[in-house]
């Protein structure tokens, strides 16, 4: 059975837009919808079947030229998603990470040494500086829509701060494995076939590790999804402001 | 909050237009089109950014309804949204 003109449109709109998969079936559901509905209005004013979807296809709007303004809404919702995700991990994490350097255990039988104090503080201050950064993208893609004439944006610049802060935690992280004595080397001898904690320890460890991953990941798709190029520039905003 | 913040012309047009009442997208168009005549330029395509984004503003709130057998995203005025129509 060959394919409707609606339906190779529909099929070339999937393709040119990428976000978030439910928001996206969505939009594409709509937009089908619409078409359906003014074809249906054209054949019933007496159109052929064929002129009816052209027609309607013709007021749509082409690929190219709409599909910026939708994937503009999905770029928000991705940057939205990732802000979220991002207060969610570095809130937990350094509510977590507070108490860690002496809960483990090396500094029992002697004081840390005045650097290494200096880096938890450092690190302590930065990452409630992160979490206040992140609220505030939460609140430029959520009630902040409001007050910010275009927030999409801004959607490509979060998902770079989010990995570049991801990766000065993985580095702040490497830090402090190393300078903490016997921590590394007690975390590797501690995972062992013979020993029933093993487990406990991986899976504490990839608690910690794949929440990480997660919000790296939905910044990488951050970053895809809102170039220049995808988001376009005004060419409906010329359309309408014709008004 | 009244929330007039960055409304321009097509959002005011389909906040009148939702005053009387939901509507779906297509009818949305047909009406728009019905009161702006040869001066409405906007391509159909692009109404639905421009819903979502009334709605991610807190304008208008949209359900999937059943109307005429087929199920339909309806959109319809919120509180803000009527406050914004009587500014």
């Amino acid at each position: 059975m060959s394919q409707s003109p609606i339906d190779s449109y529909v099929m070339e709109m999937n393709r040119s837009l990428s976000g978030p998969r439910r928001l996206k079936a969505d939009l594409l559901l709509e937009a089908r919808d619409s078409l359906d509905d003014a074809a249906e209005a054209y054949r019933e004013a007496g159109y052929h079947h064929t002129e009816a979807d052209s027609m309607a296809l013709a007021d749509f709007g082409t690929v190219p030229e709409v599909a910026p303004a939708y994937q503009r809404e999905l770029a928000l919702a991705q940057a939205r998603r990732t802000a979220r995700w991002f207060v969610v991990l570095m809130a937990a994490q350094m509510f977590l990470a507070d108490e860690s350097w002496q809960s483990t255990g090396a500094w029992s039988d002697r004081d840390p040494a005045p650097l290494y104090l200096v880096f938890t503080r450092f690190w302590d201050y930065s990452q409630l500086i992160f979490v206040i950064v992140a609220v505030g993208a939460l609140f430029t893609f959520g009630l902040g829509v409001r007050y910010v004439s275009a927030p999409w944006r801004f959607a490509r610049v979060t998902g770079m701060v989010t990995l570049s802060v991801l990766g000065l935690k993985a580095l702040a992280s490497a830090v402090f494995l190393m300078a903490t004595p016997h921590l590394a080397s007690g975390m590797v001898s501690s995972i062992s076939l013979t020993r029933p904690g093993s487990l406990l320890t991986l899976v504490g460890l990839a608690i910690w590790v794949l929440p990480n991953w997660y919000v790296a990941i939905s910044a990488v798709r951050c970053i895809a999804i809102s170039t220049a190029r995808r988001l376009g520039t005004t060419d409906l905003s010329r359309r309408r402001s014709a008004l | 909050m009244t929330g007039s913040y960055f409304l321009d012309d097509i959002d005011r047009e389909v906040l009148a237009v939702l005053e009387r009442g939901p509507l779906y997208g297509y009818l949305i168009m047909e009406a728009l089109r019905l009161r702006l005549g040869v001066e409405f330029h906007l391509p159909t395509g692009g109404l639905f950014p421009v819903l979502r984004r009334l709605e991610r503003l807190g304008y208008i709130r949209s359900a999937w309804v059943t109307v005429e057998n087929r199920e339909r995203r309806t959109y319809e005025l919120t509180e803000v949204g009527h406050q914004a129509r009587s500014l």
